[in-house]
């Protein structure tokens, strides 16, 4: 069952409920959101709660050019140019979340329309989106995403752009599916026999049925953005200094693999836990919201 | 089945043309002088007289289109061009790396099939279990570790803190080493990387076998063989484990873009001297003629992949046909 | 008896001790030396078509030029396959006595024939040896090299040329192999001569290479400086900056230069066996400035920013002291260098200059333009620092200092190729600020002219093209006498340093690595492009 499966346009309070009722049983799944909303709370305060400046350069602090441990004056150290590591990490959840954000929004427009046109016309259009997904699904997706980057100059937008650009495949398969399947349902026929202009169908009466799967794969998404946002910064192909990123801070990090852990560690962990939590909350929903799949 | 393969093929080289079309036009339409790697960063910078000579000399200076006919041409006939840094033919370039590439990525396959295979399988004949639990956990956070990290954190382990294991490279220093003492030596430095590139897989085929495993549990012949009395553990390894590995071929196949993508990360942590560091390394300094030779070759062999995976699904599971 | 007793005693000392000279002297043949580099020879074997770093590290090894003293070599002259030269009383024209008995590591004598060759060669466009191409010309005329025995050569030059021999040392290539081997000027890049491996002269012959793994050469039995000493030498291809250090101090690898700051510096010294040589080098580092853009077109602003940056600061945290802060436009290599005065750290006075040229704080810090020439008024002063680097500390300091005179620099991440592509060989040039490296230019100051003295922004580095400094380095590079044109750069220098067409920041010191194993005393030290040995043939080693 799913929700408005038998043609209710919202899912009802009753619904709703429901589902969080069996999301709340899934206990990785509640403490991954607390942690999610603890985390997206700090980045939107940012600057209000950072100790420090996180781009305040602070060169006696580090005679010689060695990053100073952590302490009273820096929680977590600083790094080689004397800026606290704290702050930066407080700066570095903003890119990192404003990136998994904006490129799943952005996989979600391109996905969803495609797979609306493929699923709901069907014919050459379906055949053509869905190749294209086959092509992009079988092809080294990071290594083009690096070729792509080469086009243009590193910087927040260019990269949500490429990777929304570059993960539309899933989700636009997702929709034609599920549009595929409520285009057979009475109340579609219905509907399209009163003489309901399609645009209306679609962003009426499709789409919100469709929006418990997105919601989930959107959930899966954004990890994975977060995930080529850090690495493309981890291989300097990310965002450009002095803005730090989770990604951006490991790749600074290299040569104090040895020698100052709170350069790389902390970081590491943030990224690991953020994509760990986002990840446990999209199953948690996943289960929550298709009680068939649930527990099996 | 032959019809299907035929067509199969067809597309896949279809798809190869559109690819090395694609790839050749954005790498020389991107922005940036090829040229200006060839100078030293270190010394001083061109005339834009040398310039020109250099240019004419790498062919540079003729239209894109006859650049890429010229291109296609040779590359049909094996001449797959000069590296623009090394000047080193591209073919000897590629496939010198390329073994080591198919090492690391096949080591990882395997240790990620063998991990997974028995982990699933115990995590679903054991569900919500300790040890389902824990497996679960594990697997979210081998999906969620990025690879960078993990490599950093093994490093960290392994090399600086215990130094057991080379964190670069693929051999050591001591020169001329016999074979057995060869072979251990990249054994050693295959160990990391390997560990590396593998989690992933790890982390998420290990869901897949679970859920399949279940799947299978929850047949009626099961149901009916159990009742028949027989012993659970062979149930399973004859029925459960042998009917899940089908999923596991398909699933195989399509991690490889993912492998491949991740070789790219984890070749240029651990310098490890393969495919994907060379590929880096000629996308910075657009080195377009290595580029379009790893492009076409990670290409090939992911497109290969898939269609093994597809070739292989067929013939393990008799029930499906292809027409 | 007691005497003779005495005499014998002596006697056997002294044989004892002679004994154990010879035993030292002869000890020093044998053993192996392993360089770390971290990158291979890019351009191949064929000394003429590479001018980088990991290229020359081989050349240096393998193969000679006519002379030293030319950027890559020491800055005086100094006969190496030739012996003698003297131009003649036209000027127009150079004789050249070749040193006799030179054989080529296969055996063969090295003659005129070569050098005709080699020059030809070098010539062909299509060969491509690009880096060395036009110093064989005098526009577009080449110069003429004939033969007039198998040991001389005489070289014509369409206009008195006073530095030929600096311009032409390039290491010289044998005829034979090319010739015998049917390998055309356009075939030379890709031939297996490149690509594995070239016959040259000097001490030490290329036995093998694998790429990505290492390159082994040998002792050249037949070298004519003298049988050398180390039988192998081994260059170990270690593209990880990290692994070259853990390797060092293992033992496995006895020279490697290091990372510049302290990372490596610190492990190298703390080290027993090991030891680290820190010389001054011919590199240096500027800020490039569009000098074309309104915001910088004034030399006040230039100067302001110049005093901005705290350089003494920048040098102890990115370089770990490895540097010293620049006091001319160009470095001390040069030898019209003099140290200039100005440009101390002060914010205060910097501050007070762009006032003048017409700056005021605005609201949020940032200065916005008043009056400023060419710039509409209400303008704020942001512009823009092309890096190369996302790991690159430079331009993050100077956005920090420049920030706090209410200039605000955003970093803009671009990769090299496509920087090269924006502005080179154009007269009008996008960026507004960029690292710029002036490395290896020689003791010439003439070799500055691309920089500071063409005259036309499309043909330079920078975006200067005052007529004034062309016609001063114009002035110098027509003067025989080297001491007569210094004083015409000396002038050139004062203008640049006036007008500060960039931003001289530091000349660094490079670190080497050392094995306390290895033995340099005989070899002289070269203050080139490797700041290593000139005498390779002369380093030799302790066995265990």
């Amino acid at each position: 069952m799913r929700i408005g499966a038998r043609g209710k346009k919202e899912p009802s309070q009753g619904q709703l409920a429901r589902t969080w009722r069996s999301f709340r049983r899934h206990k990785l799944a509640v403490a991954s959101l607390v942690f999610l909303v603890v985390l997206v709370t700090i980045a939107a305060l940012g600057s209000r709660i950072m100790p420090c400046d996180p781009l305040k350069i602070d060169l006696k602090a580090v005679p010689g050019g060695k990053p100073a441990a952590p302490g009273a004056a820096h929680w977590l150290g600083t790094d080689e140019m004397g800026r606290d590591v704290f702050s930066r990490l407080i700066s570095g959840a903003r890119v990192s979340l404003m990136v998994g954000l904006v490129a799943t929004g952005l996989s979600l427009v391109f996905g969803v329309t495609l797979g609306a046109v493929a699923g709901f016309f069907g014919g050459l259009a379906s055949s053509l989106i869905m190749r294209t997904a086959d092509i992009f699904l079988s092809l080294p997706r990071f290594f083009l995403i690096m070729v792509v980057n080469a086009y243009l100059t590193p910087s927040v937008y260019n990269i949500m752009a490429v990777i929304g650009l570059f993960s539309w495949m899933g989700v636009a398969r997702l929709v034609r599916g599920e549009f595929l399947r409520l285009k057979e349902q009475e109340f579609i026929t219905a509907t399209k026999a009163l003489g309901v202009p399609t645009g209306r169908v679609i962003l009426r009466h499709l789409l919100p049925n469709s929006v418990a799967p997105i919601i989930v794969a959107a959930t899966l998404q954004i990890p994975y953005a977060i995930l080529t946002e850090s690495s493309l910064s981890f291989l300097g192909l990310g965002i450009a200094p002095p803005l730090a990123s989770w990604g951006s801070m490991l790749n600074l990090a290299k040569p104090y693999i040895a020698t100052a852990w709170w350069l790389w560690v902390p970081a590491g962990v943030l990224i690991s836990l953020t994509v760990f939590a986002f990840n446990f909350v999209g199953d948690g929903l996943r289960d929550a919201l298709d009680p068939l799949q649930h527990r099996r | 089945m032959a019809r299907y393969l035929a067509g199969r093929l067809a597309f896949c080289v279809v798809l190869l043309l559109v690819i090395s079309w694609a790839a050749f036009f954005v790498m020389h339409l991107a922005p940036g002088d090829p040229l200006a790697m060839y100078v030293d960063p270190e010394k001083g910078f061109l005339t834009p007289d040398e310039k020109d000579i250099l240019r004419h000399n790498l062919g540079l200076d003729r239209p894109l289109v006859v650049q890429y006919t010229y291109w296609l041409g040779n590359c049909l006939q094996g001449d797959w061009g000069y590296s623009l840094r090394s000047r080193l033919p591209v073919m000897e370039e590629v496939l010198d790396r390329l073994p080591n590439t198919l090492l690391l990525s096949g080591i990882a396959l395997v240790v990620a099939v063998t991990l997974a295979l028995p982990i699933g399988t115990i995590t679903a004949v054991r569900r919500y279990g300790v040890i389902d639990y824990g497996c679960t956990i594990a697997a979210f956070a081998g999906i969620s570790i990025p690879s960078f990290f993990f490599a950093m954190l093994v490093v960290w382990l392994f090399s600086v803190k215990l130094g057991w294991l080379p964190s670069t490279g693929m051999h050591s220093f001591a020169a001329g080493a016999s074979g057995a003492e060869a072979l251990w030596d990249v054994v050693r430095h295959l160990i990391l990387p390997a560990a590396v590139l593998s989690l992933r897989e790890v982390a998420s085929w290990t869901r897949y076998q679970r859920s399949s495993v279940l799947d299978v549990l929850n047949q009626d012949y099961m149901r009916t063989a159990r009742a028949k009395g027989l012993r659970e553990t062979r149930l399973i390894v004859r029925h459960g484990v042998r009917n899940a590995l089908i999923p596991m071929v398909t699933l195989a196949g399509l991690s490889l873009p993912e492998l491949v993508g991740g070789s790219f990360v984890v070749e240029t942590i651990f310098a490890w001297p393969g495919m994907g560091r060379l590929g880096v390394l000629a996308i910075q300094s657009r080195d377009f003629p290595i580029v379009m030779g790893v492009t076409m070759v990670t290409s090939t062999v992911v497109l290969a992949g898939n269609l093994l995976a597809d070739i292989l699904y067929a013939w393990v599971d008799p029930r499906i046909h292809y027409d | 008896m007691a005497r003779r007793g005495l005499l014998l005693a002596v006697v056997g000392i002294l044989v004892a001790g002679l004994s154990l000279v010879v035993q030292a002297e002869t000890d020093k043949y044998g053993g192996t030396l392993t360089f770390g580099a971290t990158a291979e020879p890019a351009k191949g074997f064929v000394p003429i078509l590479g001018n980088g770093m990991p290229d020359l590290m081989i050349y240096q090894f393998c193969a000679e030029p006519l002379t030293w003293g030319g950027e890559n070599y020491p800055s005086e002259l100094r006969p190496i396959l030739a012996e003698s030269w003297e131009m003649s009383a036209d000027e127009l024209s150079w004789t050249i006595h070749l040193r006799r008995g030179v054989l080529w590591q296969d055996g063969q004598p090295f003659t005129a024939d070569d050098v005709l060759f080699w020059a030809q060669t070098i010539q062909d466009p299509a060969a491509g040896a690009v880096y060395f191409m036009k110093r064989f010309y005098v526009g577009d005329v080449p110069h003429r090299f004939e033969k007039l025995d198998d040991y001389t050569v005489k070289v014509t030059t369409a206009k008195p040329v006073y530095r030929l021999m600096q311009d032409i040392c390039v290491p010289l290539i044998p005829r034979h192999i090319f010739v015998d081997n049917g390998i055309t000027s356009s075939g030379l890049s890709t031939s297996v001569w490149n690509t594995q491996g070239c016959v040259g002269t000097g001490p030490f012959k290329v036995v093998s290479y694998s790429r990505g793994e290492a390159i082994i050469l040998e002792r050249n039995e037949t070298y004519w400086g003298g049988r050398p000493y180390l039988d192998r030498l081994i260059i170990r291809i270690v593209p990880d900056a990290d692994a070259l250090v853990s390797a060092m101090l293992t033992g496995e690898i006895d020279w490697a230069r290091l990372r510049t700051g302290s990372v490596d510096l610190d492990d190298i010294q703390a080290a027993s066996h090991l030891t680290a040589i820190t010389p001054l080098i011919d590199y240096s580092s500027y800020v490039g400035v569009n000098v074309k853009k309104p915001m910088l077109a004034d030399k006040r602003t230039r100067q302001a920013m110049l005093m901005a940056l705290d350089r003494e600061a920048i040098v102890g945290n990115l370089l770990g002291g490895l540097g010293v802060v620049m006091n001319a436009p160009w470095n001390q290599v040069v030898t019209a260098y003099t140290p200039m005065i100005g440009y101390d750290y002060n914010p205060d006075a910097a501050r007070q200059l762009l006032a003048s040229v017409g700056w005021e704080k605005g609201s949020d810090g940032i200065l916005v333009s008043k009056n400023v020439n060419g710039v509409s008024p209400g303008s704020r002063f942001v512009i823009e620092y092309s890096s190369i680097s996302a790991s690159d500390n430079l331009p993050v300091l100077v956005q920090a200092y420049l920030r706090e005179i209410g200039i605000d620099v955003t970093i803009r991440l671009i990769d090299q190729a496509t920087l090269a592509a924006e502005n080179d060989g154009k007269a009008d040039k996008p960026f507004d600020l960029m690292r710029l490296n002036f490395g290896y230019f020689g003791s010439n100051a003439g070799a500055y002219a691309r920089a500071f003295g063409t005259g036309d922004a499309s043909v330079s580095q920078t975006c200067y093209d005052n007529p004034e400094t062309a016609r001063l380095f114009t002035l110098g590079s027509n003067t025989s006498d080297p001491a007569v044109a210094d004083t015409y750069y000396r002038q050139a220098a004062e203008i640049v340093w006036h007008e500060l067409p960039v931003l001289p920041l530091f000349q660094q010191m490079r670190a080497w690595g050392i094995n306390k194993r290895v033995h340099t005393e005989e070899a002289v030290a070269n203050p080139g492009i490797y700041s290593q040995f000139e005498f390779v043939g002369r380093i030799w080693v302790d066995r265990q």
